[in-house]
């Protein structure tokens, strides 16, 4: 789960709080984290504000999201200095560097990688879907 | 290389990702380092190494500047910077007109 922890200048996909699980190889965005009953579904309507994810920052997230998924602490991909949490940036710079050099843009977005242990995932859904339809490798 | 690859290969620009400032630690570049893209492809002699993270960031816009050219801000890798992490680096875009295109 990546937690916009700042932004500074304007973004327009994430404020501070903005949510962007990632359940292996599927993307949700969640500004709030959802119940029991809605966990693992986006709870964010096309129609609101906000709900779009910055592809350029899936990009840059990419080469880790693999690893992350796979229960690797991010300390030891180099995103952190503690075990427990790593941290992350977008490729656009602090807004201040720009205001130094004379000119304007929208600002740098940062955040907190968390990992949650999940009990299934979409593989284990496709494993259902193999047994109920008697595919192989579960052909009898 | 076929021909097929070659006439697909007709970038008008060389593509030079220079690292301007490094904060913190980057055990991979340091200032003044380069990475050259030409035609879709890293011209190893001209590039002092390559990080895979640094190449996910980039890999997003070299495209366009292939063919715009022109120069771009300065923009950063997405490895976080003291104190919370150990180091990222800032680099730019620039582009160098290319004089004769492949395949063509």
């Amino acid at each position: 789960m990546l937690e916009c922890i700042e932004v500074t200048g304007e973004c327009p996909a994430y404020t501070p709080g903005s949510r962007v699980i990632i359940d292996t190889a599927l993307i949700y965005r969640n500004d709030e984290w959802p119940d029991s009953e809605l966990e693992g579904k986006s709870i964010v309507q096309d129609t609101d504000p906000g709900h779009a994810n910055c592809y350029p920052l899936l990009l840059n997230f990419a080469p880790f999201y693999r690893s992350l998924s796979a229960g690797i602490s991010p300390r030891e991909l180099g995103l952190s200095t503690t075990n427990s949490e790593g941290y992350f940036t977008c490729h656009m710079c602090d807004v201040q560097h720009y205001y130094d050099r004379g000119y304007e843009t929208h600002g740098n977005v940062k955040f907190k990688i968390k990992l949650e242990p999940v009990e299934t995932n979409y593989n284990d859904r496709w494993d259902d879907y193999l047994k109920r339809h008697k595919l192989p490798p579960y052909t009898e | 290389m076929s021909t097929l690859t070659k006439s697909r290969l007709n970038g008008k620009f060389r593509v030079i990702a220079e690292i301007v400032a490094v904060e913190g630690q980057c055990p991979i570049y340091s200032v003044g380092d380069e990475v050259v893209i030409e035609n879709d492809t890293i011209d190893m002699r001209k590039t002092q190494g390559i990080c895979l993270p640094f190449l996910a960031g980039i890999m997003h816009k070299y495209q366009s500047y292939q063919f715009r050219g022109g120069e771009g801000p300065t923009l950063k890798c997405p490895m976080i910077g003291p104190p919370r992490g150990y180091g990222n680096v800032f680099y730019r875009y620039r582009t160098e007109p290319l004089n004769s295109q492949m395949g063509t």
